[in-house]
């Protein structure tokens, strides 16, 4: 088959999902420096694949207007792609990669797909055989031609907002796409009182500049690029299954992620430096509950401080789960 | 699980039924108010879900409905049988050759049967 020239990646959003194909897509454009990438994503996520050196363009997809979308549409038929890989597997994002009339367009195995239809705008599918997000990507993009495969998150180098301490904090982003997935707010502020009476650390809480919660003294309401500042400068992360938790996992950042109705052999921290704790009883549902999940609860604060001392004394992480 | 992602326009609902029928797999297309969902409704969608070959929903709305489309277009959606649906209010696209089954006249009855109901209970 002929080497790919004009390569179109469709992953629309959300943020954690979009730092998972960050692998894969360095890996095909790696695999194919002579190949022009681009990626269209949704206009609010746009930040994150600024400056990456793996993709020649970025489109952005306003999706709230319908001329948002129609220039989009229109600048996917203009490029000629002749190969598109769809790694959302959603009707919404097949029809995104249908919309540019690539030669082959690839994607999941339609059994592997949240929504079925999907695979009717595939040419070939990957049937991924790895358990986590970032593993299958890489599957799908070696099927389209990435024959090295690269395990590497580059991301934009973000720039301060707001306020944060001068010296050492734990950041700590307790909102997640669905309630489900988050531990309960006020466990935050006494972890906070525990890291500051015996680690003298103060905890900083990143939410969305609207998020109307009352998250104590350190609230840090920033957007992707003040989170991606406060991220780097961190000494270690707290987080759920969401997007802020993803990205720290990708800076390489030590921390402890609480778990719940999402597996973490699937959907958890990348690389290895950050220690999930699911209770024993968690059962994977993902199905989007409005309520924090009794699992999530069951993670006492002390289980969370308790594995978050050791990390930053710098000891290395001893196990990966606990009861 | 979020399935209001099956929710398409009018002509992405074409898309996918063309893209069927180039698999050879021509899509079967159901047109009818759901106002609202009820079970037979479910019953009735199972009854003609083929395998291996996709449904989809064209959401059509009665004069005075109970409930807004975008929410019977919700309430359709998160049927597992459904692959697809779109909300043609202004009346289901020309779809030549496809399968096209209409239940607006059934859904006109169970529309007016379940206020029936509601009526003599409350």
């Amino acid at each position: 088959m002929r080497a790919a020239r004009r390569i179109l990646v469709v992953r629309l959003g959300a943020m954690g999902d979009i730092i998972h194909a960050l692998p894969a897509v360095a890996s095909l454009k790696h695999s194919l420096p002579e190949a022009r990438l681009s990626w269209i994503v949704e206009s609010r996520w746009a930040l994150l694949l600024a400056g990456n050196p793996y993709v020649d363009e970025v489109i952005e997809l306003d999706r709230g207007r319908l001329r948002g979308w129609m220039e989009a549409a229109r600048r996917l038929r203009e490029a000629r792609f002749d190969l598109a890989v769809d790694f959302q597997g959603l009707l919404k994002s097949a029809l995104v990669a249908s919309a540019a009339r690539a030669d082959r367009v690839l994607g999941f195995e339609p059994s592997q797909l949240r929504e079925r239809a999907a695979g009717l705008f595939y040419s070939g599918y990957a049937l991924a055989r790895a358990a986590h997000v970032v593993d299958r990507n890489l599957e799908l993009a070696a099927m389209a031609g990435a024959h090295s495969l690269l395990r590497r998150f580059p991301l934009p180098e973000g720039a301060p907002e707001g306020e944060l301490p001068q010296g050492p904090f734990v950041l700590a982003s307790p909102l997640a796409g669905w309630e489900g997935k988050q531990w309960p707010l006020d466990h935050y502020k006494l972890l906070a009182q525990r890291l500051e009476r015996e680690l003298g650390l103060p905890l900083v809480i990143n939410g969305p500049p609207r998020a109307q919660y009352d998250l104590g003294p350190h609230y840090h309401a920033s957007s992707i690029a003040g989170l991606i500042h406060a991220t780097r400068r961190a000494a270690a992360v707290v987080g759920v299954d969401s997007g802020p938790l993803h990205l720290a996992a990708a800076l390489g950042k030590p921390g402890v992620a609480v778990y719940g109705p999402t597996d973490p052999a699937r959907n958890g921290p990348y690389g290895g430096t950050i220690t999930v704790l699911r209770s024993a009883e968690a059962a994977t549902s993902y199905q989007r509950r409005g309520r924090v999940e009794d699992s999530m609860r069951r993670i006492s604060v002390d289980a969370v401080f308790e594995a978050l001392a050791p990390r930053l004394a710098g000891k290395p992480q001893t196990s990966l789960c606990s009861g | 699980m979020d399935t209001r992602g099956k929710i398409v326009t009018p002509a992405e609902a074409l898309e996918v039924i063309a893209r069927a029928k180039d698999r050879g797999a021509s899509a079967t297309v159901v047109t009818g108010y759901f106002d609202p969902l009820l079970a037979s409704h479910a019953r009735r969608l199972e009854e003609i879900a083929t395998r291996g070959r996709p449904l989809v929903v064209m959401v059509t709305s009665p004069p005075d409905p109970l409930l807004a489309a975008r929410a019977r277009a919700e309430l359709v959606a998160a049927l597992s049988v459904v692959d697809a649906v779109a909300i043609a209010e202004g009346g289901v696209p020309d779809l030549a050759g496809v399968e096209v089954i209409h239940e607006e006249q059934t859904d006109r009855e169970r529309t007016r049967e379940l206020i029936q109901l509601v009526k003599s209970k409350s």
